[in-house]
């Protein structure tokens, strides 16, 4: 037996009328290759509790080596780092700051539709008592060698200064046209 | 301006020996999918496909842990598995960049269950705009639900 939605219509998401406390704060796309995207002004988001930034990366490095980067809260590097990553065998740990990504000269074959895709939560961005981390769920698939191709990593300061950028920096080759973060803010009760 | 989104697009909430739920003529109007599965059951293998596509058009990579033993997986498949040896009741798959034309389809998803939990990238090797998503399983639970959101991608 199956069950069959069809015509799918935005109008029967409306939620009863229940005011949706997940809202699309900006969206920034790349129109020519850059080092680096950074989301400023955090601080002006004061209707929001946690923030949450969907997007996707893909880089430019050449030769034989991984794409990668790391993120950054106003300006400078954090701390503290700890991944859960997986290749197909049994999964590792590790601490370093690097993310990895897919780039469009590894493989001429993967490319260029082929693009890391990542979901990053930042709770409690505002709070001024509490330390800054970030938590970001990424994977590409195919992978290239050493670059893990699925991830849970965190970020973590320890520092309760009120956070007004974030940004990802690509630390070898950069991130090329049409890579895009969207900021999304969740609001407290 | 902030524009308010994470819009359910359909739920399903399934009765008795329900075993395939269709997602169709999906508003292309999002930048992203999230497919979420409720109770569906233990121990079956469930699976996920777009625009009814069976072929092995699919790739996916895993990692897995059972309380005791982390492990991964990974290879070409004929849909995206839900759960392939553990215990999966609830999962959450995120379909990004679902309705472009020029990326093969990328998801990230998560399940847990009775017996584990795991964390997988998938993508289905198609340019193609998804239109469709179905979800097969050898038979839901009855009162199990499968819900369909969107996430929009433009500030209004």
């Amino acid at each position: 037996m199956s069950f069959m939605l069809l015509g799918i219509l935005n109008s029967q998401a409306s939620g009863g009328g229940v005011a949706s406390s997940y809202e699309l704060i900006q969206t920034t796309r790349l129109n020519s290759n850059s080092s680096s995207i950074t989301l400023s002004s955090l601080d002006t988001l004061t209707d929001y509790q946690h923030l949450q930034i969907r997007g996707r990366i893909q880089g430019n490095a050449t030769g034989t080596s991984e794409a990668y980067g790391s993120w950054q809260i106003n300006g400078t590097s954090l701390e503290r780092y700890h991944t859960l990553q997986g290749q197909g065998g049994a999964p590792s740990s590790g601490s370093a700051a690097n993310a990895y990504f897919t780039t469009n000269n590894n493989n001429a074959s993967y490319t260029p539709q082929n693009w890391t895709n990542f979901v990053l939560d930042f709770l409690d961005f505002s709070n001024p008592n509490k330390n800054s981390t970030l938590r970001v769920f990424s994977g590409a698939k195919p992978y290239f060698p050493n670059s893990p191709s699925i991830r849970f990593f965190s970020a973590s300061n320890f520092s309760t200064v009120a956070a007004t950028s974030i940004g990802f920096t690509a630390n070898l080759g950069s991130l090329i046209t049409d890579s895009e973060f969207r900021l999304y803010g969740i609001k407290e009760a | 301006m902030p524009t308010p989104t994470y819009d359910l697009l359909g739920t399903v909430t399934v009765g008795p020996s329900t075993s395939i739920v269709t997602f169709g003529s999906i508003d292309q109007s999002y930048n992203d999918l999230v497919f979420v599965i409720d109770n569906v059951g233990a121990l079956q293998q469930g699976v996920i496909r777009f625009n009814s596509d069976s072929g092995s058009n699919y790739e996916y990579l895993m990692m897995k842990g059972d309380g005791s033993t982390a492990t991964g997986d990974s290879g070409g498949a004929s849909g995206i598995f839900t759960m392939p040896t553990t215990e999966v009741a609830l999962s959450r798959h995120h379909i990004f960049d679902y309705s472009a034309t020029n990326k093969n389809k990328s998801v990230l998803g998560t399940g847990a269950g009775a017996n584990g939990v795991l964390a997988q990238v998938a993508k289905w090797k198609s340019n193609n705009a998804i239109t469709t998503v179905t979800y097969t399983i050898g038979s839901m639970t009855v009162g199990a639900t499968i819900s369909l959101y969107g996430i929009t991608k433009t500030v209004v």
